[in-house]
């Protein structure tokens, strides 16, 4: 894996293989975002109100490694007391005294959209929503895709987003020629669908083999679940290629 | 012929039709999980088959393919990093590719020289 180096926007704190220094932290987080470095110890204080009085201090380290972790020491001990780590690509957040947000090194994405599509053999469908990269910035998107098989219906999609190699997944990667195979169920209680794709290289000759799916560069797989409306029962299974902007 | 039986031929006709193509998605399915190439074989055959030699004379990012990292090399060759190797190839760095080897030589602008393996890359993807 990359090594790591921190940025903080906001009061979070998130680890950005892309940045390197202050003009990369501002080019990819936005303004306002603080160079922090490859790894740091964050300290803040909080006195008890009631009891003791004593004064507890937080101290959260940032790793190299793309970890998190939280020790607490209280008054004039003179060691910190091991709380919560997280390693890279654990999921949650650590909180400090001071209410910053410590994400560890995330390389995945998600998005979530609206989709409408149909294939009576052949067919084609739309989609739209937003992306999640996995240093937290969102962008929206959108979908043209063509489709084979038989089915037709409009739902709900949530997706994960894994990229193929170590490395973190940018919301930039999501634009460009995609695959998916979808098989979905209509039922008089709702619909649900899922979908197993992934990025593909628009000149490959294997786009219908689902293991080329994610191998080009930046390449990444999706899972996806929709839910749709309810209807007459049915079923249907299509095979979608489509162009992400 | 009464509209009775026209209409019965239709709904085979459209079944037998929606039954074909539900059919064509899941052979198509069967064949990805037990007969077509594993990813890693066709990175693999497509690797084995390029070739290229000369220096980076570019690099820009392809914001319509996945924002890959893509390089110009100074013999005409547009060549896609793989996100795992783009933090190793810079500008001026010269590359060397031959057919039937799995290996890009690296050699950098101070002298080192690096080895960029296929088989190395497609190990640990997902």
């Amino acid at each position: 894996m990359t090594p790591a180096d921190w940025v903080e926007k906001n009061g979070k704190y998130i680890s950005d293989d892309r940045v390197v220094d202050q003009k990369t932290a501002t080019q990819y987080q936005g303004k306002g975002a603080k160079y922090i470095g490859k790894s740091a110890e964050v300290y803040s204080k909080k006195t008890a109100i009631h009891g003791s009085g004593d004064v507890y201090t937080d101290r959260v380290t940032l790793g190299k490694d793309g970890s998190v972790s939280r020790a607490v020491r209280r008054g004039d001990f003179p060691n910190f007391e091991t709380q919560l780590t997280l390693d890279a690509g654990d999921k949650g957040v650590i909180n400090n005294f001071n209410g910053s947000e410590f994400v560890p090194k995330q390389t995945t994405g998600a998005y979530i959209g609206l989709s409408a599509g149909f294939a009576f053999l052949g067919g084609f469908g739309i989609s739209s929503g937003v992306v999640m990269d996995a240093t937290g910035s969102i962008k929206p998107y959108f979908t043209f895709s063509g489709n084979v098989g038989i089915g037709q219906g409009i739902g709900i999609d949530v997706g994960s987003i894994t990229p193929t190699g170590g490395n973190q997944f940018y919301k930039g990667d999501f634009s460009g020629s995609s695959a998916s195979y979808n098989i979905g169920i209509t039922t008089p209680a709702g619909g649900f669908s899922y979908s197993k794709g992934g990025s593909v290289d628009s000149q490959s000759p294997d786009k219908l083999n689902m293991n080329s799916f994610g191998k080009n560069d930046r390449g990444y797989t999706t899972d996806q679940q929709s839910f749709g409306p309810t209807g007459k029962a049915s079923v249907g299974a299509m095979y979608s290629y489509g162009i992400t902007w | 012929m009464n509209s009775f039986e026209v209409n019965k031929a239709t709904k085979v006709v459209i079944t037998i039709f929606i039954g074909f193509a539900f059919l064509l998605v899941v052979v198509m399915v069967l064949w990805s999980m037990f007969k077509a190439p594993k990813g890693k074989d066709i990175i693999l055959k497509n690797a084995i088959v390029e070739t290229f030699h000369g220096n980076v004379d570019s690099i820009y990012r392809d914001s319509r393919n996945h924002n890959a990292e893509m390089l110009i090399l100074s013999d005409g060759t547009l060549y896609g990093v793989y996100a795992d190797w783009e933090s190793s190839i810079d500008l001026n760095d010269s590359l060397s590719k031959s057919k039937g080897s799995y290996v890009i030589k690296v050699y950098k602008k101070n002298g080192q020289k690096m080895m960029l393996d296929y088989r190395q890359l497609v190990k640990n993807w997902h």
